[in-house]
C-alpha cells in the first residue's frame, strides 16, 4: 500500500488473542445485549459494572448509529488524502498556532500524554511496525520531540539576548543574530516537519489498524452468509 | 479527588493537540468521528474487547478533545485487560469534562488495578457528582453497593 492510502489489503492483526476468540464466538448470539468477555478474567466484574454506567449516558437513538457505524466508516475510507498533502496540512496548522509561543511545549506535552495513553511508545511502534509505515521510529519521535521542547526555550533565549544589543554594536551583533535566528528558524522547521511526519505515520499505523477490524468483520459475515461449501 | 494526572495540564495538552486538527488534515469529517467511536462501542457491546480498544485507540487520536470517546476506550481497554491504560484514558475524560459516570469508571478501573483507597475516592466523586440525580444515584448504588450509613 502506498503512502496514506486506505488500508484495503491489511490482514487481520496476527495477534488476535484466544481471549478474543472465545469472546467473539461467545457474543455471537445474535441479540446484541452487553455481553462483555474481557481478556483478563481479573477486570471481568468492573469491566460489565463500567460497560454498563457508560451505556446509561447514552442516547436512546445509539443503537441505530451503531448499526451504521461500520457501513459509514467503510464509505469515508474510500477517501484518500495523499502523505505530504496530510503533512502540509499539520504544518499549516502547526504555523497557525505558534502565534501562542507556549503553544508548542503544550503540544509536545500533549504528545507525550497521547503516547502515554496509546499505550506507551512501545505500542505505538508496534502499530507502526505492523502496518509496515517503517522509516519513523517512534523512540527517535519521541527525542525529537523532547528536543523540539528544549529547543524552542534556548532558541527564544538566544533570540531575546540579541534584541538587548547596544546601539554601538548592532551592526555585528544584528548580522549574528539574524544569524542565530535564520538558523533557529531552520531548525525549528525541521522538528515541524519531523512531527507532522511522525503524526501522520502513526495515524496512517493505527488507520490501517482500526480498518482492518472493520474488514475483518466483513469477512466474517461474508462467511457466514456463504452456503455451507464454500465456507 | 482521585489521585491522577494533573487536570489542568492534561487539558492544555489535549487543547494544543486539538488545535491540530488531525482528523481533518487525514480526511476525516466530523461525522465520522462519531462513526469510529460508535464502531468500537458496537464491538464493545458485542463482547469484542480487543478490536473495540483498537478502534477506540484510533478515535481517540482522531477526535483527542471528545471526553465520550475517551471515555469509551477507558471501558473497552478495561474489558480487554488493561486496567492501567484504561485508567489513563478515563483520567483524560474526566479532565476534559468531570460527570458521575466518568469517575464511576475511574473507580472501576481502579479496582481493576487493586487500589482500594483509590476506588473508595472516585465512588465518592461519582456519589458526589450524582448527588443532583436519583437515577443516578440509584445506578451507583447498583454497581457498588448501598452507602454505609456515616460513610
Amino acid at each position: 500500500m502506498g503512502p496514506g492510502g486506505i488500508a484495503g489489503d491489511v490482514r487481520p492483526p496476527a495477534d488476535w488473542s484466544v481471549a478474543e476468540a472465545r469472546s467473539q464466538s461467545a457474543a455471537s448470539d445474535g441479540t446484541g445485549g452487553c455481553a462483555l468477555h474481557t481478556a483478563g478474567e481479573g477486570a471481568r466484574v468492573p469491566a460489565e459494572r463500567a460497560l454498563e454506567i457508560l451505556m446509561e449516558g447514552e442516547t436512546e437513538n445509539i443503537d441505530a448509529e451503531l448499526r451504521n457505524a461500520t457501513s459509514s466508516l467503510r464509505e469515508a475510507a474510500t477517501r484518500r488524502i495523499e502523505t505530504q498533502a496530510k503533512i502540509r496540512a499539520i504544518l499549516q496548522r502547526i504555523e497557525e498556532a505558534q502565534a501562542n509561543r507556549s503553544w508548542w511545549q503544550k503540544l509536545c506535552d500533549g504528545l507525550g500524554v497521547l503516547g502515554t495513553v496509546l499505550g506507551a511508545l512501545g505500542a505505538v511502534a508496534t502499530v507502526v511496525a505492523t502496518a509496515g509505515v517503517g522509516g519513523i521510529a517512534v523512540a527517535a519521535v519521541a527525542l525529537s520531540l523532547a528536543g523540539a521542547a528544549a529547543g524552542l526555550g534556548s532558541s527564544m533565549t538566544t533570540l531575546g539576548v540579541g534584541a538587548w544589543q547596544k546601539e554601538a554594536d548592532n551592526l555585528k551583533a544584528d548580522r549574528m543574530a539574524q544569524d542565530i535566528e535564520r538558523q533557529s528558524a531552520l531548525e525549528r522547521l525541521g522538528r515541524e516537519q519531523a512531527v507532522a511526519e511522525a503524526l501522520v505515520a502513526v495515524e496512517d499505523g493505527m488507520r490501517q489498524r482500526a480498518l482492518a477490524w472493520i474488514d475483518r468483520e466483513d469477512e466474517g459475515r461474508r462467511r457466514a452468509a456463504a452456503p455451507d461449501g464454500l465456507r | 479527588m482521585c489521585p491522577a494526572t494533573p487536570k489542568e495540564m492534561i487539558c492544555e495538552a489535549v487543547r494544543a493537540l486539538a488545535a491540530l486538527d488531525l482528523a481533518a488534515a487525514c480526511g476525516w469529517r466530523p461525522a465520522d468521528l462519531r462513526a469510529w467511536r460508535c464502531a468500537g462501542m458496537q464491538r464493545l457491546r458485542d463482547g469484542q474487547s480487543v478490536a473495540a480498544a483498537e478502534i477506540l485507540d484510533y478515535a481517540c487520536f482522531l477526535d483527542v478533545a471528545s471526553a465520550a470517546t475517551w471515555e469509551t476506550a477507558a471501558v473497552a481497554r478495561l474489558a480487554a485487560g488493561r486496567p492501567q491504560a484504561a485508567a489513563l484514558a478515563i483520567e483524560i475524560a474526566r479532565a476534559i469534562e468531570p460527570s458521575w459516570q466518568r469517575a464511576a469508571i475511574a473507580a472501576l478501573c481502579r479496582e481493576a488495578l487493586g487500589d482500594t483507597a483509590g476506588t473508595a475516592l472516585c465512588v465518592a466523586e461519582a456519589r458526589q457528582l450524582a448527588m443532583e440525580e436519583p437515577a443516578a444515584a440509584a445506578s451507583l448504588d447498583r454497581v457498588f453497593g448501598r452507602r454505609e450509613e456515616g460513610e
